[in-house]
């Protein structure tokens, strides 16, 4: 907390959507988003993070791929947090960022969808020679040299700590970030994302094509940080229309407040996808509150995701092993026996109340400053 | 209570364009007649493809190409608006000159980028008479030219595949010879229906350099009619 400043409390809020295309084809939703957060106050630190896994017919489990690529952006980005001191000289912060956090990032990555498919190799898999494979057996040479496609997802994760907001982006999607008079992007641009392609996590290199900005907690924090798949953007008319999401859902937030314009979320998304891309449509949201109000009851963080119905789903939908049991347990909620702040929308009836926060670790200080 | 944030929602175009050969050589054994009733008859099969999916809004246009190029259907209509007016045959086969039309039209503007990748089928039965490298450089500089899926019919054997195969611009996927109508209209029902129908998935594929061709898989093209004899 920045002296003088009043407390601000941080809110996350996250809706997954399965997009009106996979409804028609059966498809399962392939994004996901998921938080960790360290304070049950709603203080500093959290991250967010939202992957689009490619959804194509060679990338059959790319629900899986998005799932790791959220977990290990949670695992690699409070690993940072606990590494990096408040007094550590932002320009080396920056060059772990830029630097050895991609290449951590794709390696935990890799080594998770690895020990996936050493369990589950994808010769047998029903969705390795299904009516969508179709096309030229060529499209399909490459993925026994490279299997990674097989998971292949795109990445969007921001960390904020009390000395630093870090951004970071591979593949398509967008960041916003949001104050009362304007919505700017974090990451630079990259122009190869075009006609349905992507950089993503399975490529050759892939910590080259990772977009990282790293910004001082300075004096005017944002207000709002929107996380979203492509599928929500593709589903406007244009770029403008786009982004005047951001000051628009800042003002749902201030006037409207957090539960209203939580349980909203489904609706603005469902009628995006429907009359838009057709595409998964997922939104991951960071709100800055400047004093805790009327919704401290309201629970933290609040993901809501819509996978598909359960026998729609595959049956390798099997959590990753993890390495560490410290890491935070954030998973969607078809993982039987972990604890976590996700409610995964299995088709079933929707409870009236999201399911409350709740960390299976004992949480990290939140770091203070000056 | 707050609107829905954002502005205005909209399915994304799909841009389907027919570049037909209409020099007089097409003329020769009915081949521009067959064209004609192949795409009529292909038209109800793309409607119910475009149907299928709504987040596509699938529009079509068409030019054609002789003694210079001209568009048939100059602005792009929906496929649900969208009919064929016969085409006749006659002139040289000024192929350079339809693809730099269609390479203005691909530009951004009027494209979007968050457009799908647009179909462009190229049916042909001779050898280019202008300068066609000229053309196809317009359209593969145009970053839409270059993700276009792009299809290329050649019909009877004095096409030039070399040329329709460098308008494909991908050694994996050859030009489809036809060489009688039977053949004919089976090309035409696939890329109506089989190519749309790829062409219109949202999914995404992970970027390439080595194989630039995959945004768009294509589906595996039907066979060649083999019990039609071959008349062209």
């Amino acid at each position: 907390m920045l002296p003088g400043q009043p407390q601000a409390s941080w809110w996350v809020i996250g809706k997954s959507i399965r997009g009106a295309s996979h409804l028609r084809t059966h498809q399962v939703n392939q994004d996901r988003v998921q938080s960790w957060q360290a304070s049950s106050q709603h203080g500093l630190p959290l991250i967010l993070a939202v992957s689009d896994g490619h959804g194509s017919a060679r990338s059959f489990r790319s629900h899986l791929g998005a799932e790791f690529a959220c977990q290990t952006a949670i695992d690699e980005l409070s690993d940072l947090i606990k590494a990096t001191s408040l007094d550590e000289n932002l320009s080396v912060v920056k060059s772990i960022c830029e630097d050895r956090l991609p290449r951590a990032i794709v390696r935990r990555w890799r080594t998770t969808v690895e020990d996936h498919l050493s369990k589950h190799p994808f010769e047998g898999d029903p969705l390795y020679s299904s009516p969508a494979r179709h096309g030229r057996a060529a499209d399909w040479k490459d993925l026994e040299t490279n299997p990674y496609i097989i998971y292949g997802a795109t990445l969007l994760a921001v960390v904020i700590t009390s000395s630093f907001m870090c951004y970071l982006q591979i593949g398509d999607g967008n960041i916003l970030v949001v104050t009362a008079n304007e919505t700017v992007v974090p990451v630079s641009e990259d122009a190869r994302l075009f006609a349905n392609e992507t950089t993503s996590l399975c490529t050759h290199e892939a910590w080259k094509d990772f977009r990282v900005s790293l910004q001082p907690f300075s004096g005017s924090p944002p207000d709002l940080i929107i996380l979203s798949t492509d599928g929500y953007a593709n589903s406007f008319r244009d770029q403008t229309s786009f982004l005047q999401v951001g000051t628009d859902l800042l003002t749902a937030l201030r006037t409207d407040g957090l539960q209203s314009t939580g349980e909203r979320l489904g609706i603005w998304l469902t009628e995006a996808t429907q009359q838009g891309s057709g595409d998964d449509v997922t939104l991951g949201l960071v709100y800055r509150q400047a004093v805790l109000g009327a919704d401290a009851d309201f629970p933290q963080p609040y993901i809501i995701q819509d996978l598909g119905a359960p026998e729609e789903l595959s049956t390798l939908l099997a959590p990753p092993n993890r390495e560490s049991n410290d890491a935070p347990q954030t998973i969607a909620g078809h993982n039987e026996g972990v604890e976590d702040n996700v409610h995964a929308d299995l088709g079933l009836p929707t409870p009236n109340s999201p399911v409350p926060s709740s960390a299976s670790e004992p949480p990290i200080e939140p770091a203070t400053q000056g | 209570m707050t609107k829905r944030p954002g502005g205005e929602l909209a399915s994304r175009p799909l841009h389907f364009i027919w570049i037909t050969d209409c020099s007089g050589s097409m003329a020769v054994g009915g081949k521009i007649q067959q064209l004609n009733q192949a795409i009529k008859e292909a038209i109800p099969h793309m409607r119910t493809v475009a149907a299928e999916n709504p987040n596509a809004n699938v529009l079509v246009r068409a030019v054609k190409f002789s003694s210079g190029a001209q568009w048939v259907i100059s602005q792009p209509v929906s496929v649900d608006s969208f009919t064929w007016s016969d085409l006749s045959a006659d002139g040289v086969t000024d192929l350079g000159k339809a693809l730099s039309m269609v390479a203005d039209q691909l530009k951004i503007p009027p494209m979007t980028d968050r457009a799908l990748p647009p179909v462009l089928v190229l049916i042909s039965d001779g050898q280019p008479t202008d300068d066609y490298n000229s053309g196809l450089k317009l359209l593969m500089d145009q970053p839409w030219g270059k993700k276009a899926v792009r299809i290329a019919i050649a019909i009877g054997q004095d096409a030039d595949v070399d040329v329709l195969q460098k308008f494909i611009g991908n050694a994996e996927f050859a030009p489809l010879l036809a060489n009688n109508p039977e053949t004919l209209v089976k090309y035409i029902k696939w890329v109506s229906t089989a190519v749309l129908k790829s062409a219109s998935s949202p999914a995404s594929q992970a970027q390439n350099p080595l194989n630039p061709g995959l945004n768009v898989p294509i589906p595996e093209p039907p066979k060649a009619d083999s019990g039609a004899p071959d008349v062209w």
